[in-house]
C-alpha cells in the first residue's frame, strides 16, 4: 500500500460493515448474523485492529462521509460506536461538514440512543422501513410494524436528525387471498387480479412515507437472492417483471410530483439531499471499507474482507480478495455505475477523467441504445431513458469488453 | 521377429466393455503401470470419456511373454463403436491381422456388432470371440455363443470368457491372440510401403503419421515420401506408442507405429502410403473405402472475426478425422462459414464439441440436412444439401430424398413401439426375422432426413435402451417435400430453413414456431416468429419484449458483484448469434431435430 506520499489522492469516503442482526430477513443475502451477539465485542476490538493497522499507512485522511452499514449497527450498544468514533478522529481528520449515515431498524431504537448517535457527529439516517403493511412486513420477516417505522422517524428528528432516508420494497410476495377481504377493487391491476403486493397498496405505503416529511428514499424491487429464505422457500405469488416495471415506473411519477427528484434507479430526495456516500460510488470513486466481508477500494485494487466472522475476529487485516481494476474495466466500471445516476455521465468529464473518448470507444454499442430510445445525450450528459432503466443491466453487461 | 508380431483390434458395441478390456490388457502386459491408469487410457479425448465411447482410434504396442516361452509384440488398435464411424473402423482394420470381438454375455449381439464383423470379415481377419461380463448374474454365455454363430456365422469354439472389469480371463485373451492370430506376412525384402491410418497435428513435432510397415522397414533420418501426395520428406522421430509416444531408430515389417518429419503443412495423409525416396515401391498399396459424408450442416464463428481460425481448426480436424469434408459457404443470418459433411449426427455433435474444446470456438452449427436430388423444370439435377439453397418452386419438377436401409435389433417386448416409430418416420417396412426366441431383427426403408432428427433418441426411450440399429445407404426416391421458412422479426433466417414433407409441414411448423418461442430469451424487444411455406405463414407466435433487469440495491459498494453479475450475462450473450437486432441461442438453430412428437 506504500506509496508516494505526494501522489496519493487519499479516498475521503469510508464504510464500516456491522453484521448483528436482530434476525434474519426471508430476502436478505447481506452477510448478517442474527443470535450471534456475543461476537460484538470481540468484533469490535477486531474492527479497531483494522482500523488502526491500515490508517498508519494513511495520514493525512480528511473524510468527507463515513457510511456504517449492515446488518442492523442499531442493535449494538451505543458504547462500542464512541469507541470506534474516539478511534477515528485519532487516525483520521472528519471533516466538519461529513455526511455520517447509520442503517437503523425501526421499533429497536430509543430517544437516548439516537440522541447519543447524533452528538457521536452521526447526521444521518437510512431506516429500513420496507413497507407500511403489517401483512407484507411479516410475510418477508421483519421484526417490527408500521407504526414502529412511523414512531422511529418521529423519534430521530426529535433526536435532531434532519437527514433522513427510509428504505423501501416493492413486488413483495403475500399470502394468497389476504386481500381477498378487502373486496374485489383492491387487487386488480388493468383488470388483473393479483393476491400479492398490488399496485394501489404500494401507493399507499408511498402516501405514508410522504407524510413523514423526511427528504430522502429508497425504493427497491424484490429480488429473490441466493442464500435466502426466500431462495429455500420461494414465496408464490410475486409480481411478474410486467407488474414491477410498472409499478417502478408509478414510483417515479409520484415521488417526483411530491418534489423528490429520480436522482439514481432506486434512490429520490429532496434538493440538496443525496446520499454523498453512495454517490462516490457511482462516481467511481475510491473510498475505504472496514469490517467483515466489507469492501473498498484504493489505490486502484478493489479488495475485500472475509466474510467469516471467526477469521475475521482471529485476522481481520488480511485480505480476501484484491484484484487491480484493469484500465478497460475502469471504464467499464466508470459507465456501468455512472449510468445509475440518472444524470448520467458527462462525456467532458469521463475523458478528463479516464482520457478516453466514451463515443469513440463505445460508439457501437451506445449508438445502438440511442436508437432503441433506451439512451439519450443531453446537454452533454449519456444518460439511460426510463425504458433504458428498466433494461439496464443487459445495457451494462454489453459494455462489459 | 515378425513371426512373433500381432496387430489386433477390438470390435464391441458401445457398453460392452472394449476399452476396460483393452486397459486389462495394457496392465496385464505391464505396459502401464497399474498405478498410473486411468481409466481408460486409450480414450485420449475428454469427450470419449465423458461419454464413455471411443471416437479416434488409438494404437499401442504391448510385450508379451507368452507360455510358450517366446516373447511377443503386441499392436492393439482401438476402434470406434459407434454406428457414425465405420470409416474408422475399417482404417484400423486394414493394419490388423486378427480382431477380438467383444460381445457382452448379458445383452448379447448388436446391430453395430453385425455391421464391424462384416468389415473384419471382408478384410480377412481372424475372430476371436470374447464373451465379456460373465461374472454377472444376468450373463447367458450359451445365448450369447448362440447368437454369434447364428448371426455371424463364426465359430465360438475358440471363444474366450472373460470379465474384464474383474480380471477374468485376461491371460486366456492374450494367449489366444498368439496361438490364433496369424503374424504378418514377411516382405522385408520390398521397398518400403507404409500404410497411413491416422494422423494428427502436434504444435512442436508438425504432422504426426500413424503407419503400419507392410513392407520393408523405415529408420530415423531416412528420406520418404507420400505416394499420392508426391512430397518427400525427412524422418526427424519415429516409434511407436506406448500407448505414450516411445521413439525408436527402426520399424521393422508388420510393425506399427507413429512417424514425425516436420510436416508443418496441413494435408490430407490417412490412406497415403509412404516409401522411400532412394528405394521407392512400384505401387501404392490400395486405398480405403473412402467414407461418404451423409450428414450436412452449416458451421459458423458466433464471433464473425474468427472465420479464418475456424477454418485452420476444421484444417486440423480433418487431419485427425478424415471423414469431415467442409466448404466455405454463406448465410445472409450467419455471415461467413462452412457447409460440413459429417458420417451422422454424433459424429457432427462430436466435431462441434471438438473445435470448441480443442482449438476453443464458439460455433454456431446449422440443423444438419441430407443431401437432395432436385429435378429441375429443364430436365436438369442439382444436388442440394442445404435447404437455403433449394430452387424456387416454379423451377422444381420433383425433389427425390436418399433413403437407408435400416436393421433394428430389438428384444421382442419393444417390436410394435418401435414400428409405430418407424412409421411415423415415414418408414417402409421390409422384413422382421427372429435371431432367437427372444429377439428380432427388424428391416425397414427410412428416409436418411427422418433418421438423422431424433430417430435414435426415440429408438432409446422406446425400447427402455434394449434395442441398437444399425443403417446404410440404399436408394434415391421422389418424395413429396416443402421448404419451410423460418421468419424472426420480420426477416427470413437461410439458416433456420429445413426441407420437410408435405403431410408434416403444417405441424412441423407450429412446433417449431413455439419451439423456437421457448428457446428465444426475451430481447429489448418483442421479436414475432413465423413459419412460412412458399410465402405462405402457416404458423406464427412471438417472444414477448423483456420488461425489467435492473439491479437495484448496492451492497456496501460491492462493485465487483455487480460486475460478476453484468459478466454473467455478457457471457450467456457470448453464446448468441446476432442474427439483425435478434439475439439467438445455438439451440434455436437444431430447434427442429427435437420437436416433440
Amino acid at each position: 500500500m506504500q506509496k508516494s506520499e505526494f501522489l496519493r489522492i487519499t479516498p475521503d469516503n469510508l464504510y464500516i460493515h456491522i453484521p448483528f442482526c436482530k434476525s434474519k430477513c426471508h430476502y436478505c443475502n447481506f452477510i448478517s448474523f442474527a443470535n450471534k451477539n456475543e461476537f460484538i465485542e470481540p468484533y469490535f476490538a477486531a474492527l479497531k485492529k483494522e482500523l488502526e493497522h491500515y490508517f498508519k499507512n494513511y495520514t493525512g485522511v480528511k473524510l468527507e462521509t463515513i457510511y456504517i452499514g449492515g446488518g442492523t449497527p442499531s442493535v449494538v450498544d451505543f458504547a462500542f460506536y464512541k469507541d470506534i468514533f474516539k478511534l477515528l478522529a485519532d487516525l483520521t481528520e472528519i471533516s466538519k461538514n461529513a455526511e455520517i449515515t447509520m442503517e437503523i431498524n425501526p421499533g429497536a431504537v430509543n430517544f437516548n440512543y439516537l440522541k447519543n448517535l447524533r452528538s457521536l457527529g452521526i447526521n444521518r439516517l437510512s431506516i429500513g422501513v420496507q413497507s407500511f403493511d403489517d401483512r407484507l412486513l411479516k410475510i418477508i420477516n421483519r421484526a417490527h410494524s408500521a407504526k414502529d417505522a412511523v414512531e422511529t422517524v418521529k423519534i430521530a428528528k426529535k433526536a435532531g436528525f434532519e437527514n433522513i432516508s427510509i428504505d423501501l420494497i416493492y413486488g413483495l410476495p403475500c399470502e394468497a387471498g389476504a386481500y381477498a377481504q378487502k373486496g374485489n377493487d383492491e387487487f386488480s391491476l388493468q383488470g388483473r387480479a393479483h393476491s400479492f403486493q398490488t399496485s394501489e397498496n404500494w401507493e399507499e405505503s408511498l402516501k405514508q412515507a410522504l407524510s413523514l416529511d423526511i427528504n430522502h428514499i429508497s425504493t427497491y424491487g424484490l429480488k429473490i437472492e441466493e442464500n435466502t429464505e426466500f431462495s429455500v422457500n420461494p414465496p408464490e405469488n410475486i409480481p411478474d417483471d410486467e407488474l414491477q416495471s410498472q409499478i417502478y415506473l408509478k414510483t417515479i411519477e409520484i415521488l417526483e410530483k411530491n418534489n423528490f427528484n429520480h436522482y439514481e434507479i432506486s434512490n429520490f430526495c429532496k434538493s440538496g439531499f443525496e446520499s454523498r456516500h453512495n454517490k462516490a460510488y457511482w462516481q467511481n470513486k475510491e473510498y475505504f471499507g472496514f469490517g467483515l466481508a466489507a469492501h473498498g477500494y484504493l489505490e486502484g485494487t478493489r479488495y475485500s474482507n472475509t466474510e467469516n466472522l471467526e477469521k475475521y475476529i482471529i485476522n481481520p487485516i488480511e485480505r480476501a480478495f484484491e484484484n487491480k481494476v484493469s484500465e478497460t474495466a475502469k471504464l467499464e466500471e466508470a459507465i456501468f455505475l455512472g449510468l445509475r445516476l440518472t444524470n448520467g455521465i458527462n462525456s467532458q468529464e469521463f475523458k478528463i477523467k479516464y482520457g478516453v473518448d466514451i463515443f469513440q470507444q463505445y460508439s457501437k454499442i451506445i449508438g445502438k441504445y440511442l436508437n432503441y430510445d433506451l439512451m439519450v445525450y443531453e446537454n452533454g450528459n449519456l444518460k439511460l431513458t426510463k425504458n433504458g432503466i428498466l433494461l439496464s443491466n443487459s445495457i451494462f453487461a454489453d459494455f462489459l469488453e | 521377429m515378425i513371426k512373433n508380431i500381432r496387430n489386433f483390434c477390438i470390435i464391441a458395441h458401445i457398453d460392452h466393455g472394449k476399452s476396460t478390456l483393452a486397459d486389462r490388457l495394457l496392465e496385464k502386459t505391464g505396459t502401464i503401470a497399474k498405478r498410473d491408469m486411468m481409466n481408460q487410457l486409450l480414450d485420449t479425448m475428454d469427450i470419449e470419456r465423458e461419454r464413455g465411447i471411443t471416437i479416434k482410434l488409438q494404437a499401442a504396442r504391448m510385450n508379451y511373454s507368452a507360455k510358450d516361452g517366446n516373447e511377443y509384440i503386441f499392436n492393439l488398435i482401438d476402434t470406434p463403436g459407434h454406428v457414425d464411424f465405420s470409416y474408422e473402423v475399417s482404417r484400423s482394420l486394414a493394419a490388423c491381422e486378427g480382431a477380438l470381438l467383444v460381445v457382452d454375455a448379458t445383452q448379447g449381439v448388436e446391430a453395430q456388432t453385425m455391421a464391424n464383423v462384416y468389415l473384419a470379415i471382408e478384410q480377412n481377419l481372424e475372430i476371436i470371440p470374447v464373451i465379456n461380463k460373465i461374472d454377472l448374474p444376468s450373463a447367458d454365455v450359451e445365448r450369447v455363443k448362440h447368437e454369434i454363430e447364428e448371426i455371424l456365422g463364426i465359430d465360438t469354439s475358440n471363444a474366450v470368457m472373460t470379465s474384464a472389469k474383474s480380471g477374468i480371463g485376461i491371460e486366456d485373451v492374450l494367449e489366444s491372440i498368439v496361438k490364433y492370430i496369424p503374424a504378418p506376412p514377411d516382405t522385408s525384402n520390398k521397398p518400403l510401403r507404409g500404410l497411413v491410418f491416422d494422423s494428427y497435428y502436434d504444435s512442436f513435432l508438425g504432422t504426426i503419421a500413424y503407419f503400419k510397415v507392410m513392407d520393408g522397414s523405415i529408420k530415423q533420418g531416412d528420406k520418404i515420401r507420400f505416394m499420392a501426395n508426391k512430397k518427400d520428406f525427412d524422418v526427424t522421430e519415429l516409434g511407436y506408442m506406448k500407448p505414450q509416444r516411445n521413439p525408436a531408430k527402426e520399424l521393422k515389417t508388420g510393425e506399427v507405429g507413429y512417424l514425425a518429419a516436420s510436416i508443418k503443412e496441413i494435408c490430407q495423409f490417412v490412406g497415403d502410403t509412404v516409401t522411400l525416396v532412394e528405394n521407392p515401391a512400384e505401387e501404392a498399396l490400395p486405398g480405403y473405402k473412402k467414407a461418404v459424408p451423409m450428414v450436412f450442416s452449416g458451421m459458423y464463428p458466433v464471433d464473425n472475426d474468427q472465420y479464418h481460425e475456424l477454418k485452420e481448426a476444421l484444417e486440423k480436424l480433418k487431419l485427425n478425422d478424415s471423414s469431415i469434408t467442409f466448404e466455405p459457404e454463406t448465410s445472409s443470418a450467419l455471415g461467413f462459414g462452412f457447409r460440413c459433411g459429417f458420417l451422422g449426427l454424433l459424429h457432427m455433435e462430436i466435431a462441434q464439441e471438438r473445435l470448441e474444446r480443442e482449438y476453443d470456438l464458439s460455433i454456431i452449427t446449422t440443423a444438419p440436412s441430407v443431401v437432395y436430388h432436385v429435378h429441375k423444370t429443364d430436365g436438369s439435377m442439382v444436388p442440394v444439401d442445404n435447404p437455403a439453397n433449394l430452387p424456387l418452386p416454379q423451377y422444381l419438377q420433383y425433389i427425390e430424398e436418399p433413403y437407408v436401409k435400416v436393421n433394428i435389433f430389438t428384444p421382442n417386448d419393444y417390436v410394435g413401439a418401435l414400428m409405430d416409430l418407424a412409421q411415423t418416420k415415414r418408414g417402409i417396412f421390409k422384413n422382421m426375422r427372429y435371431i432367437d426366441d427372444k429377439r428380432v431383427d427388424i428391416e425397414y426403408e427410412i428416409p436418411l432426413n427422418e433418421l438423422i432428427t431424433d430417430f435414435y433418441d426415440h429408438l432409446k426411450s422406446r425400447s427402455k435402451g434394449y434395442a441398437s440399429m444399425d443403417y446404410e445407404f440404399n436408394e434415391y426416391k421422389k418424395s413429396d417435400l416443402v421448404k419451410l421458412d423460418v421468419i424472426l422479426a420480420g426477416e427470413i433466417v437461410d439458416a433456420l430453413s429445413t426441407i420437410v414433407h408435405r403431410d408434416n409441414s403444417f405441424q412441423t411448423g407450429q412446433k417449431l414456431t413455439s419451439k423456437l418461442k421457448d428457446i428465444i430469451p426475451r430481447q429489448m424487444f418483442e421479436v414475432p416468429i413465423q413459419a412460412s411455406i412458399g410465402g405462405k405463414i402457416i404458423a406464427r407466435t412471438n417472444v414477448k419484449a423483456m420488461r425489467k433487469n435492473v439491479l437495484d440495491k448496492c451492497y456496501g459498494g460491492d462493485i465487483s458483484r455487480k460486475r460478476k453479475l453484468l459478466e454473467k450475462q455478457k457471457a450467456g450473450k457470448k453464446r448468441m448469434k446476432s442474427v439483425g437486432k435478434v439475439e439467438v441461442p445455438q439451440e434455436a438453430f437444431m430447434a427442429v431435430l427435437s420437436l416433440e412428437e
